[in-house]
């Protein structure tokens, strides 16, 4: 085995890259220190849970929905030709917090009569034909999230203008400056070189996850709460419109969440947030400081907290740590880092920064901010003691678990296809990654 | 199919292995036995997973257990399960005892098949108790290798209800031995009232054509006088006084019921009752050490005086005044004393009419008779039993030796005592003749075409002892052969720890009713041919007709409640009084 025959060369090797990492973050060091004394007085910001036995008044039930997506992009491979696979799946979760069961699932058949069968999923394929993967990739697009070009774009531009709005007087709405020139799903596309069979897969599954969010908003169904795995990211070219259609489809959920009066909150357990292990020493230090803890004494005694990551565009300006992150906070969106169980490392969610503009933040008073961040964590919170994936969110945790694509369900899928083919008199290639061929 | 036909909803899987799940459930009432099935999905199949619960545990004092959701229940105090009462969880440990999935077979027709637990359970599978009124209707299919077979012993248990769903013993199997386990008062007599009849079932169902032949014999001794009249209400007799005569005739004969003396039996069972009488010439040496241990002095006198006097041998032991040269008088009146109950049996006798030809011709015809024993010592229901074990084995050597009848014939004459073949030879020759070429040179059946042999060894640790099978014991060679001559022993006994490891390692299927101790508990546990290791709660807080079935060819212990034969007899008695439809072969 590899790691073992080679085993003193990689350790001195492991040894050398761990130590380089701990001189960067070492060099970075004096602005966690900058940082301190805000994260610790007034970002991190600790969390009575709602008591199951004895619910505030003011605590009303809710309805929640989670969407989670999964796929491979091989599943099988004909000389140029990839076939990708994916899937999505939607849990609903109605919480019932005065009775024995604080959250139900509601059935796999109620489900399946408002967004169809659980879980959904897709079969494309590409090639790397000239300018076929940008057309194959559009025309995918299209199908998977079927909308105007119009309707789809005008949301980012106009949330974008609110925010330029905020931060220069002269700032326009750029929608009449692009809109001649975005006019067919294709144009959204940017550059055709960075289409790699794994960008093209991730923008797929981006989008139908996207898509079966959409059909949650548009359906009856009227979920106070939206989760999403992963995090709030556009990623905006020099042009400053996102390079990719996802990122529109994004800001295009964004605005019908708000229409629809839904919060929309992705959350991602790989948040890439630098000092995060440190913000979470803090965060325990400050509550068994017992400082700065309002009534923190019912409840389990346990640690939950959670802590606003402002960037350049906040009032009271963006977070040192932060400086050299262009992706955090995302933009348009508005990331906290959150823990509700000491056992875990600290998870990430972001919001739609319109929304929370609008129904968080409130100018020059942070104990009325403090005051509706808790409210709204305190739901997640309560949504995050399924005892299977204490501190996750449990219908993220649902969908995740009705969509997940394991090894074997793939090997399974493989040979469906040979069936597949071979039913359908088609010549009896094997379809596996090449690689396999030679049991590599 | 749909959630509800698995039965009542009870939780989910919470995590675990081949030997202990956990089963994060309501707390239902939920008892050691219980039966749980579980649906789990995986490559887009189902499986339907079978848990057994063997341990109750409160879910607290488990947290010490390092797994981390009971962990988390603890340390989190406000912690729940989406869709689950949370109030309602108890923690179950217990066994999974295989799997069944359906599939397709080359026909395009699906079946189930039942495996063993190689695999575990999706985790949050959802769990379900099957209930008398919820049973799955697919669940007899699922466990159709686990429970099919043509003898009917009880009905499938689960905790302490009783599916409706028989439990059979296939009788192919039946030559390769079983074991009936069981303290006193543990409903051994019961089960062999149950057996009893569920062979002369049996064989009804061959007479008409309904069930595959061949047919199944058996010679069961019945050492208090239980199985005729029964222990409450009904015995074997309501069931033979039943028949219509046409049937009777078929299945059971003359008679089915042997005594001491038939006299002395009350009348309805008199009419089906024959005395026992066995002569002495139709006895050999390896009968009597089969039963006790003769030295080997004493060995060497009595094969001497069987190579000279062939099967007068006790005769003329008996009728010595005193020790013949060469032999020494200990020797000579050890051996005079060994004899001793012989001479003085009612039932082994020097002249008279001999029953064994007629037991051995009921054997091959596929009867059941009842040997009551109640008056007779120990030492004679031994020999008893040895002698007629050893003819019918020899008989069936002979045929499996033997090309022809005429091969058969003499084959027959070099093994079994002149007195007896005499009696049986020609109807022997009958039984055994095959298909082909007509009188002599005619071949002789398989052995397997022949009615399987039951014998049952009634006291087994006496006769089945480690002491007296270290000899030539005939026992050894039918828990070793019996196979090849379809001939089963039915080894009844109040313990297992104390037979002979050649009759435990060669009995396939088990019985395990309740027992008596600690000892006997863990020496069953050994024993069985499927592993049920951790089954011991489950012995402790076993009831009267409660067993585990356990058998070689089977994947899974089956919990099993055998009913009272009195219930039973009631519950079928119809189908004995009317005349029954035979299926015939009709022309068109
Ligand atoms: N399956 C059963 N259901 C109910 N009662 C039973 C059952 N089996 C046996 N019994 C009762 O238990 C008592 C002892 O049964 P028995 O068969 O004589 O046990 P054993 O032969 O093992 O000593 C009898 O009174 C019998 O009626
Ligand atoms: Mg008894």
């Amino acid at each position: 085995m590899f790691a073992r025959v080679h085993s003193d060369r990689l350790r001195k090797a492991l040894t050398a890259v761990f130590e380089d990492i701990n001189n960067a973050e070492l060099l970075e060091e004096h602005l966690l220190d900058a940082d301190e004394s805000r994260l610790r007085d007034d970002l991190i910001v600790l969390l009575d849970p709602i008591p199951l036995n004895d619910p505030p008044d003011d605590f009303e039930d809710f309805e929640v929905a989670a969407v989670d997506g999964s796929g491979t992009d091989s599943l099988a491979m004909l000389n140029d030709v990839r076939v990708h696979f994916f899937t999505t799946a939607t849990s609903v979760l109605r919480s019932n917090i005065r009775s024995d069961t604080p959250f139900t699932p509601v059935s796999p058949d109620e489900l399946a009569q408002t967004l169809g069968p659980q879980p959904h999923f897709d079969v494309h394929w590409n090639s790397t034909v000239r300018g076929d993967a940008k057309k194959k990739l559009a025309e995918i697009l299209e199908t998977v999230y079927e909308v105007e070009i119009e309707e789809l774009i005008r949301p980012f531009f106009d949330d974008d203008f609110e925010l330029q709005r905020r931060l220069r007087h002269n700032a326009s709405n750029q929608f009449d400056r692009f809109k001649d020139r975005l006019i067919e799903m294709e144009d959204l596309i940017g550059r055709e070189q960075i289409l790699s069979s794994a960008v093209v897969h991730e923008e797929v599954r981006k989008a139908m996850e996207y898509a079966a969010a959409r059909r949650v908003l548009e359906s009856d169904l009227q979920p106070k709460y939206l989760l999403l795995d992963g995090a709030l990211s556009v990623f905006i070219s020099q042009e400053r419109i996102p390079v990719m259609p996802s990122g529109f489809m994004l800001r295009h959920l964004c605005a019908l969440a708000r229409e629809k009066g839904t919060v929309l909150c992705a959350v991602s357990k790989g948040h890439s947030v630098p000092f995060a292990h440190r913000i979470a020493r803090m965060a325990i230090e400050k509550w068994s400081d017992g400082s700065g803890c309002q009534g923190h004494a019912s409840g389990t005694g346990a640690c939950k907290w959670f802590c606003l990551l402002p960037g350049r565009d906040h009032p009271s300006g963006g977070l040192n740590i932060l400086k050299n992150r262009p992706y955090i906070p995302p933009h348009l969106a508005i990331p906290y880092l959150f823990s509700f169980s000491e056992d875990n490392r600290p998870s990430r969610v972001d919001f739609d920064w319109v929304w929370w503009r609008k129904e968080v933040f409130v100018e020059d008073d942070n104990e009325e901010t403090h005051a509706r961040e808790r409210k709204l964590f305190r739901d997640l919170e309560l949504m995050s003691r399924d005892a299977r994936w204490y501190g996750y969110p449990v219908p993220l945790a649902l969908a995740h678990v009705v969509c997940e694509l394991k090894h074997e369900d793939v090997e399974v899928l493989r040979q469906m296809c040979r069936e597949v083919r071979h039913g359908a008199g088609l010549d009896d290639r094997p379809v596996r990654p090449l690689r396999e061929d030679y049991g590599l | 199919m749909s959630t509800t036909e698995l039965g009542e909803r009870l939780g989910i899987v919470g995590g675990g292995n081949q030997v202990g799940l956990l089963v994060i459930g309501a707390n239902k009432d939920i008892c050691v036995g219980e039966m749980l099935l579980i649906r789990s999905k995986r490559d887009g199949g189902e499986r339907i997973f079978l848990f057994r619960v063997l341990e109750l545990e409160n879910y607290m004092r488990l947290v010490k257990d390092t797994h981390a959701m009971a962990g988390t229940f603890l340390v989190e105090g406000e912690a729940y399960i989406s869709g689950i009462d949370r109030n309602l969880l108890v923690l179950l440990k217990g066994r999974l005892l295989g799997y069944a999935e359906q599939v397709t077979d080359g026909h395009g027709k699906t079946k189930w098949v039942f495996r063993p637990p190689r695999r575990l359970p999706a985790l949050l599978a959802e769990v379900y108790r099957p209930t008398r009124t919820v049973t799955p209707s697919s669940l007899p299919d699922m466990l159709a290798s686990q429970l099919r077979g043509d003898i009917y012993i009880g009905n499938l248990q689960a905790g302490e209800r009783e599916l409706d769903i028989p439990v059979t013993l296939p009788a192919e199997y039946l030559p390769m031995h079983v074991a009936i386990f069981g303290a006193t008062g543990s409903g051994k007599s019961n089960l062999m009232m149950v057996l009893i009849k569920s062979i002369i079932d049996h064989n009804i169902k061959v007479l008409d054509g309904k069930a595959a032949g061949p047919s199944i014999s058996a010679f069961c001794i019945d050492p208090h006088d239980e199985f005729a009249r029964g222990v409450d209400k009904y015995g074997v007799n309501d069931i033979v006084a039943a028949l219509d005569s046409d049937t009777r005739r078929h299945v059971i004969g003359d008679y089915y019921y042997l005594t001491t003396s038939a006299r002395g039996t009350p009348r309805e069972i008199q009419r089906y009752a024959r005395d026992i009488r066995i002569l002495w010439k139709e006895i050999q040496p390896r009968d009597l050490y089969s039963i006790m241990e003769f030295r080997p002095q004493m060995q060497l006198f009595i094969d001497r005086q069987y190579a000279i006097k062939g099967e007068n041998w006790i005769a003329s032991i008996l009728e010595m005044e005193e020790s013949p040269s060469g032999v020494q008088a200990v020797t000579f009146h050890a051996v005079r004393r060994r004899l001793g109950f012989i001479e003085r049996s009612p039932i082994f006798v020097e002249s008279g009419k001999s029953v064994l030809g007629e037991i051995y011709e009921a054997m091959e015809s596929g009867r059941v008779l009842i040997v009551n024993t109640s008056l007779m010592s120990e030492t004679s229901q031994f020999l008893l039993t040895t002698v007629v074990a050893r003819t019918i084995f020899d008989m069936r050597r002979a045929v499996k030796s033997s090309g022809t009848i005429a091969d058969f014939e003499s084959q027959a004459k070099s093994r079994l005592p002149a007195t007896f073949l005499r009696g049986v030879l020609d109807k022997a020759k009958g039984f055994y003749r095959g298909r082909g070429a007509a009188g002599d040179s005619a071949p002789v059946k398989d052995t397997s075409e022949l009615p399987v042999v039951l014998v049952t060894v009634e006291e087994a640790p006496s006769l089945l002892n480690p002491d007296l099978m270290r000899g030539g014991s005939v026992f050894k060679d039918i828990a070793r052969q019996g196979r090849k001559f379809n001939i089963g022993l039915l080894v009844v006994s109040q313990q297992v720890s104390v037979l002979d490891n050649v009759i435990l390692s060669q009995t396939n299927t088990e019985i395990n009713l309740r027992l008596g101790n600690e000892r006997e508990i863990s020496a069953c546990i050994d024993n069985a041919s499927v592993n049920i290791a951790g089954f011991e709660d489950e012995f402790r807080v076993m009831g009267r007709g409660d067993a585990i079935l356990t058998a070689s060819y089977r994947d899974m212990p089956v919990p099993v409640h055998v009913p009272k034969f009195d219930e039973l007899f009631e519950r079928t008695q119809a189908q004995y009084g009317t005349k029954r439809e035979k299926k015939e072969e009709h022309i068109m």
